[in-house]
């Protein structure tokens, strides 16, 4: 229940709250803040040589003509057109967190293009009508093309320039969505005034086609001009390393971009291989970046899910800890304080009559000191109970009074789901070296899983059995077998993962946690199904000989006499002392 | 301990933890209640000598015989004696059981003395009545 709440609080809590809480700039948690891999890198390279292989083996056939279809381009411009638009949108959910401005005038360019290849399709001579739509003129398509990587290489410009000042100039004021609102409603109407212009004073702006299939001399010196302007471009983009997923995509749009501009350059006319080949370039490049992005979205979001779940499964299995010591803490406190108070109103009553007996009053102050003495030491156990941990702190315990405590703790427990505990202990004195604290969260931890899968059992006994048996030399075993809803044979391998749980409520820490301090302890632990049904987890500690031999022989290898005769010579040494102390404690 | 007959007025109290059974037994009798203490359920089926006036029982007792189960077989014995339930337990999942099975009072720990007193007071009261009639 508590969980549930703090998950759905936290998902309410706003990008700008997030970001104060988490002094996000470091966090490598968006495509915009990801320093990209050398897998990353490598992809990148590799894309972009391929593009330039593709050019170069392109340019010496410049003047191959083929054949003219007519739907290429409007399908070719419906595939960047969504790319872009889809790419866009992931900009602006990265600005809408970060609030980056540089974000912003990014995901603004990847708008300006991709929607710019609207009105260039259907004002394309030919794609929907054979001189365009809209009105459109000879013109009108070759400078929406050339409008359009102006603009798309301006916005990387400002990417890259206002992302140096990115810490000062990200401010928290004003919705995203308003700025958002704003951009798209700039790039909008630029679009559409854009198209406008050169629709209807195409006759102002000098001829770049002589038809509508070549390409006269001023459309190569305005490519030339563009080339240029690109050059100078990739230096401000190129001469930074990338520090992000964007920043290394946005080298690879730049490259891409700059290889149609030479294109544009040498193109002569519409239809050519060359058109052909930038055409489909545009495409590759644009699906490359959408995915890329996507799948890096996705691999972030990934890896936060794990990381969420991870913390709230942890936060969980320390809340099932904390209200079992909590709640028998308060119950067995009340023991010592009903007393008290009860003493007390004696003590009063016994004080305001006559004839007064004050061997019944001090006999009642005895007992308020007992009683108060008794809730001093209940509380003391706890605390021993959540000692720090360590080897310092292990101590002689005696298993089947560690046993016995650890069912007390859960009696509230076991008595709400009605549950019976039948002790089967070895009757001699089951001594090892131990954390008693870290054994006790074991014991638990079982006990809580036993009455967990026994609550939904109708129909026969609610039954856990307790079981401790000496094991080896100066072992221990302790078994907790219950009659529950058992364990599948295919998930008894995964529950000591971390993170693993059958139970709708979770705590898949619990287990794995359990195991963790007794292989701490030399032990093992392991869940077997019972017989008819039902789960035994067995819990086997090592006596304090045996474990101490243990861990003096399993880190040392094993040295050839000849050789390692000298490293040896300690090991031989300290093997018999150790083994006197270890029988004295 | 004083001579229980048959139609005597007295208190038993069960419950498993001494230091409260004593408090409690030494505060009745500070008031003038005739209280007997048992450590269990079946130290009160064997010892208790007749119907008290009412029964302080504790829920859950530590033993094979819950303060539930006392409860159960005394109604099933068809014995009418009112029952005060003690409860150290701070959670509600069974309190709405007994509730149902038991419409009368449960009393949680630290228990209220003034309550407790009056309660026993009352159905002391009934029983004198009862026994004289």
């Amino acid at each position: 229940m508590m969980g549930h709440e703090s998950s759905s609080a936290r998902a309410a809590r706003s990008a700008p709250a997030l970001r104060q809480a988490t002094g996000w700039q470091a966090g490598p948690f968006l495509i915009s803040t990801l320093p990209p891999g050398p897998r990353q890198r490598w992809i990148a390279r590799a894309l972009v040589i391929v593009l330039a292989a593709a050019f170069l083996g392109t340019v010496a056939y410049r003047d191959v003509q083929l054949q003219r279809y007519d739907a290429f381009v409007p399908i070719a411009n419906t595939i960047i057109c969504l790319n872009d638009v889809i790419t866009a949108a992931l900009l602006y959910a990265q600005f809408s967190v970060t609030r980056s401005r540089a974000l912003l005038a990014l995901a603004s360019g990847f708008l300006f293009k991709s929607l710019t290849m609207i009105p260039h399709a259907l004002t394309f001579p030919g794609a929907f009508a054979p001189s365009g739509l809209l009105g459109a003129r000879v013109q009108t398509t070759a400078w929406l093309y050339m409008t359009q990587h102006l603009v798309f290489v301006l916005s990387a410009v400002a990417y890259t320039l206002l992302r140096e000042r990115r810490t000062e100039s990200s401010d928290d004021d004003g919705s995203a969505a308003i700025s958002i609102g704003v951009a798209v409603g700039g790039v909008s109407a630029s679009i559409a005034a854009v198209t406008w212009l050169f629709i209807v004073g195409t006759d102002l702006l000098p001829p770049i086609m002589a038809d509508s299939i070549h390409t006269t001399a001023v459309f190569h010196e305005f490519g030339t001009q563009l080339l240029l302007l690109e050059a100078v471009v990739s230096i401000v983009v190129f001469r930074r390393r990338a520090t992000s997923m964007i920043d290394l995509w946005l080298k690879v749009a730049m490259c891409s971009w700059l290889i149609e501009t030479f294109f544009q350059v040498i193109i002569r006319s519409r239809f050519s291989l060359v058109f052909y080949v930038s055409r489909s370039m545009g495409v590759v490049s644009s699906s490359f970046v959408l995915i890329v992005f996507l799948s890096e979205s996705l691999m972030l979001h990934r890896r936060l899910v794990l990381a969420v779940l991870g913390r709230e499964q942890e936060r969980e299995g320390h809340r099932t800890a904390i209200e079992i010591v909590v709640g028998a803490l308060a119950h067995e406190l009340r023991q010592p304080l009903t007393a008290i108070l009860l003493n007390e109103k004696a003590c009063a009553r016994l004080l305001s009559t006559s004839p007064q007996s004050p061997e019944d009053v001090s006999a009642s102050l005895d007992d308020i000191r007992d009683s108060a003495l008794r809730a001093g030491e209940i509380i003391d156990s706890v605390r021993t109970m959540f000692d720090a941990p360590g080897a310092q702190s292990r101590a002689a315990v005696d298993g089947n009074a560690l046993v016995r405590e650890a069912v007390e703790l859960m009696r509230l427990d076991l008595e709400a789901h009605h549950v019976s505990v039948e002790f089967d202990l070895a009757p001699q004195a089951l001594s090892i070296r131990a954390h008693r604290g870290q054994l006790l969260e074991v014991l638990l931890n079982g006990l809580k899983n036993a009455i967990e899968s026994l609550a939904t059992i109708t129909g026969r006994r609610r039954d856990i059995g307790v079981r401790t048996l000496p094991l080896g030399a100066n072992g221990i075993a302790i078994t907790i077998e219950d009659s529950g809803a058992g364990v599948d044979i295919r998930v008894r391998r995964r529950v000591f993962e971390p993170f693993y749980t059958t139970k709708p409520q979770g705590m898949g820490l619990g287990l794995s946690i359990c195991e963790s301090i007794v292989s701490a302890h030399g032990g093992a632990l392991t869940l077997e199904p019972g017989s008819p049904h039902g789960a035994t987890l067995r819990i086997e500690l090592p006596g304090s000989w045996e474990s101490d031999v243990a861990m003096l022989e399993r880190p040392r290898p094993c040295v050839p006499a000849s050789e390692g005769a000298r490293s040896e010579v300690p090991s031989n040494a300290a093997r018999p002392a150790r083994r006197r102390t270890s029988f004295v404690t | 301990m004083s001579a229980i007959l048959g139609t005597e007025t007295w208190v038993a109290i069960v419950d498993d933890d001494e230091p409260i059974r004593r408090a409690l037994q030494r505060l009745l009798r500070a008031h003038g209640i005739n209280a007997t203490a048992f450590h269990s359920a079946r130290d009160y089926l064997t010892r208790a000598p007749s119907a008290p006036a009412c029964i302080c029982l504790d829920v859950y007792l530590h033993d094979e015989m819950t303060g539930l189960d006392l409860a159960e077989q005394l109604r099933a014995r068809g014995t009418a004696t009112p029952i005060i339930f003690m409860t150290g337990q701070d959670r509600s999942e069974l309190a709405p059981a007994i509730r149902d099975a038991w419409p009368g009072v449960i009393l949680r720990k630290p228990l209220d003395s003034d309550l407790l007193l009056e309660l026993v007071r009352h159905h002391a009261r009934v029983f004198a009545e009862r026994a004289s009639a």
